[in-house]
């Protein structure tokens, strides 16, 4: 940005430099003879006095001259009246021949004075136009030795600017190339940490991907694990549908063989669920209805209670299958199903379900305890 | 036809499979019976002899707890003397869960008493001992029992062999008459440890259960001594001007909080009881009394009317720092904390008078225990179970209890005129 603006101030001299040439051009070519008609008019007055200096053997002709040229300059109705006037003055004094003859002879000396005259006039003119000229010339020259010096000073200003601009240009560049330096160094450093980040961050990542691979490996066992407890599931899954299907084989043979039509075994079917929802809700009811809560259980209190049912639904056994770990709250678990028993409502389920709801689990958990 | 046979067996089989599932089957128990365990405790055999009725002490003492319903001995088809003679089904089908049974002798060194205790439903023995007692500890030894067998039942040590303490007045004006009573759990067998013409009012049980404090105005100025109950020797604490009320043991039994209005308005001092030197705890215009020991003695909590009305503040005794505790209505006082420190029992006024309530220290929702009126002073037993209360009943001040979860409420025998300020012991050996 310094750069930019320090051209801006370079430029305008240059630009004024150019200007001054170009006008100076100009003058040379174009203004000298435009001047040339304005001199003599201003420098009449010096061309005079160095012709007194230097003509002093043409006094006469020259007073003659001077006279005549300024009768003429100022008027040659003058010149012809005084010559008329001196040509009157000769005849009235000298004869008729010497009258004629000076009469001729003044006619020749008229023409001759008036002939000097003009030479003069024309030499003078042409005396003061080259004295015009040679002025003009040293004033050109003056001038242009003062353009000239203005143009070395100018150069030299300038020069000294360019050496100015040249050593702020160059303290620039050292404190750039300073600048520069510390910048480097500090990229170095940077480009160091950077180094020192990525190999820890290439670590981090080699750990990442070590313990990606080890939770992969562990995901894989846990899978593996998963899949064999499905299978295994399955293959119980299997099993238990295989044992159900044979023993649903056995039971529609056997149903086939007591019940008379299809359609009555459907009905008995829907009536065993039906039944075994209801057998559910009436041993919840029995169970909840004797269990007295013992006092003082926390409120996270659970107790699981595995119960075994005898054909007609007494009691066969009933065992803490997951303790609440207060033994007052297990017996109390305990308690409530044996006092709950018998569960006669299992012989309202059809005979082929019954064996099914012989063994189930209860899980005691006081919902709000006061 | 075969086709639509097979359709059918499809559908058969599928219902059975459906229903062969039901081995997995969990059942959900979320809700509990409202009434009490049943036990019946059946007469001890060759009991008759007896002052006491060892069966009947135990089966009332169960019955005060609010957690069992003693079977009525005239329901009992037979009484068996040992677990040998018991026939379970029987019991079974009276719907007891539990049974207790005994048999007294008399010995050369006293009253020997064999009983046993059985969960009937799963006919199993649970508890079986033989005591032997003086024959006047006939009473303490049949306590003795009940907290075997609540212990052996609920798991919670039983507190039937603890004491109170109350003060009776009658009379009025000149003539009245105060009396200082400890007596059993179940308000029999008192002794009267004080009398005085002038009122007898807070007393508090040291923690080892030897000592009582209390406020006389023997002095005709309240003045708190502390005496020693096996010997009825006493000692004035303190007697400065103004009040002098409410003291408690700490539970190191070493120091006492009492309220004191010497500064001005009550506040609340500890006192240690070796050098006599008196701390101030609190610093309020308002009035600060009723201290109760936090079980482990790092806090104090008291009723103070700073907020317009009574209400409990907890002051940490480390940082100085005080804490409202209750937010629940207009008037709550008299604070007692349960020996878990989580629960605390205390004096609410709702929309039937005064009322025991409990309020969980962990939730802040307190629970109405009693629905009588007129309720003050509640104590709680060692055992956390029940809190002991002063009530009116005929326009005479009786003594009532409820268990702490509210199920059930007891009154204790009538002592004579108006009994008020009960203070339940500690365990006591």
């Amino acid at each position: 940005m310094a750069r930019h603006e320090r051209r801006v101030g370079y430029g305008l001299p240059l630009l004024l430099a150019v200007a001054l040439h170009l006008a100076i051009v100009a003058v040379t070519v174009i203004r000298f003879p435009e001047r040339a008609p304005e001199a003599p008019s201003r420098d009449i007055v010096q061309a005079t006095l160095i012709r007194t200096e230097t003509t002093t053997d043409q006094a006469q002709r020259a007073q003659q001259a001077r006279a005549r040229a300024a009768a003429r300059q100022d008027a040659d109705a003058d010149a012809a009246e005084q010559a008329v006037a001196e040509q009157e003055a000769a005849e009235r004094e000298a004869a008729e021949q010497a009258a004629a003859r000076q009469a001729e002879e003044a006619e020749r000396q008229q023409q001759q004075a008036r002939e000097e005259a003009r030479r003069a006039a024309e030499e003078e003119a042409a005396r003061r136009a080259e004295q015009a000229e040679r002025q003009a010339r040293e004033r050109e020259e003056a001038e242009r030795q003062r353009q000239a010096e203005a143009e070395r000073q100018r150069q030299a200003e300038a020069e000294a600017e360019r050496q100015r601009q040249a050593e702020a240009e160059a303290e620039r560049q050292r404190q750039a190339e300073a600048e520069a330096e510390r910048q480097r160094q500090a990229e170095a450093e940077a480009e160091r940490q950077r180094q020192a980040e990525a190999e820890a961050e290439a670590e981090a990542e080699r750990q990442r991907q070590a313990e990606a691979e080890a939770e992969r490996q562990r995901q894989a066992e846990a899978e593996a694990e998963r899949q064999r407890q499905a299978e295994a599931e399955a293959e119980r899954q299997r099993q238990a549908e295989a044992q159900a299907r044979r023993a649903a084989e056995a039971a529609s043979q056997g149903l086939d063989r007591a019940i008379e039509g299809e359609a009555d075994s459907v009905a008995d079917a829907r009536q065993a669920a039906e039944a075994a929802n209801s057998f559910i809700t009436l041993v919840r009811r029995a169970v909840e209805q004797a269990w007295v809560i013992p006092p003082n259980v926390s409120d996270g209190a659970r107790a699981e209670v595995s119960v075994r049912l005898g054909p007609s639904g007494e009691l066969f056994a009933a065992t803490i299958e997951q303790s609440s770990g207060n033994s007052a709250f297990d017996r109390s678990a305990l308690q409530a199903v044996e006092a709950a028993a018998p569960f006669a409502e299992l012989r309202q389920l059809p005979a082929s379900v019954q064996r099914d709801y012989r063994q189930f689990n209860l899980r005691f958990q006081p919902g709000e305890i006061r | 036809m075969n086709v639509l046979k097979t359709t059918w067996l499809a559908a058969v089989l599928l219902a059975w499979t459906s229903l062969a599932q039901a081995a997995d089957l969990t059942i959900e128990i979320t809700r509990g019976s409202d009434r009490a365990t049943p036990i019946a405790v059946v007469p001890f055999a060759d009991g008759e002899s007896l002052p006491q009725d060892i069966a009947r002490i135990v089966a009332d003492d169960l019955e005060r707890s609010g957690y069992f319903e003693p079977l009525a001995r005239e329901a009992m088809f037979d009484r068996p003397a040992s677990s040998e003679e018991v026939r379970f089904g029987e019991w079974s089908a009276l719907d007891v869960r539990y049974l207790v049974v005994g048999r007294v002798s008399r010995e050369a060194d006293g009253v020997r008493i064999a009983y046993e205790l059985m969960d009937v439903s799963g006919q199993r023995r649970l508890l079986g001992e033989t005591v032997t007692a003086g024959g006047d500890e006939l009473r303490g030894a049949a306590h003795y029992i009940s907290d075997q067998v609540f212990e052996a039942i609920t798991d919670i040590r039983g507190a039937f062999s603890t004491r109170i303490a109350y003060v009776t007045s009658r009379g009025i004006g000149d003539s009245a008459a105060y009396a200082l009573h400890i007596a059993d759990a179940d308000g029999r067998n008192s002794q009267q440890v004080l009398a005085s013409d002038q009122p007898i009012m807070s007393p508090a049980w040291s923690p080892d259960g030897t000592k009582l404090a209390y406020v006389s105005f023997e002095t005709e100025r309240p003045a708190i001594y502390v005496q020693e109950l096996a010997s009825g020797r006493r000692a004035k604490v303190t007697a400065f001007e103004g009040l002098n009320s409410a003291p408690a043991w700490s539970p190191d039994g070493r120091r006492l909080a009492m309220s004191l209005s010497k500064d001005g308005q009550p506040d609340i001092y500890l006192m240690t009881l070796d050098s006599r030197e008196l701390r101030r705890v609190t610093r309020n215009p308002g009035i600060d009394t009723e201290p109760a020991w936090a079980p482990d003695g790092r806090s104090l909590l008291f009723t103070s009317d700073r907020s317009g009305g009574p209400q409990i503040y907890r002051h940490d005794l480390r940082s100085g720092e005080e804490e409202r505790l209750t937010f629940t209505g207009s008037y709550n006082a008299r604070a007692r904390v349960a020996p878990d420190g989580e629960t605390i029992f205390l004096i609410h006024r709702g929309g039937n008078g005064f009322q025991v309530a409990r309020q969980d220290l962990a939730n802040d929702r307190l629970v109405t225990l009693t629905q009588t009126g007129n309720a003050e002073s509640p104590s709680v037993a060692p055992n956390g179970t029940m809190v002991i209360f002063a009530t009116q009943q005929g326009g005479n001040g009786v003594l009532g209890g409820v268990s702490a979860d509210g199920r059930a409420s007891f009154r204790l025998p009538a002592a004579q005129g108006d009994v008020r300020e009960p203070a339940w012991s500690p365990f006591l050996q």
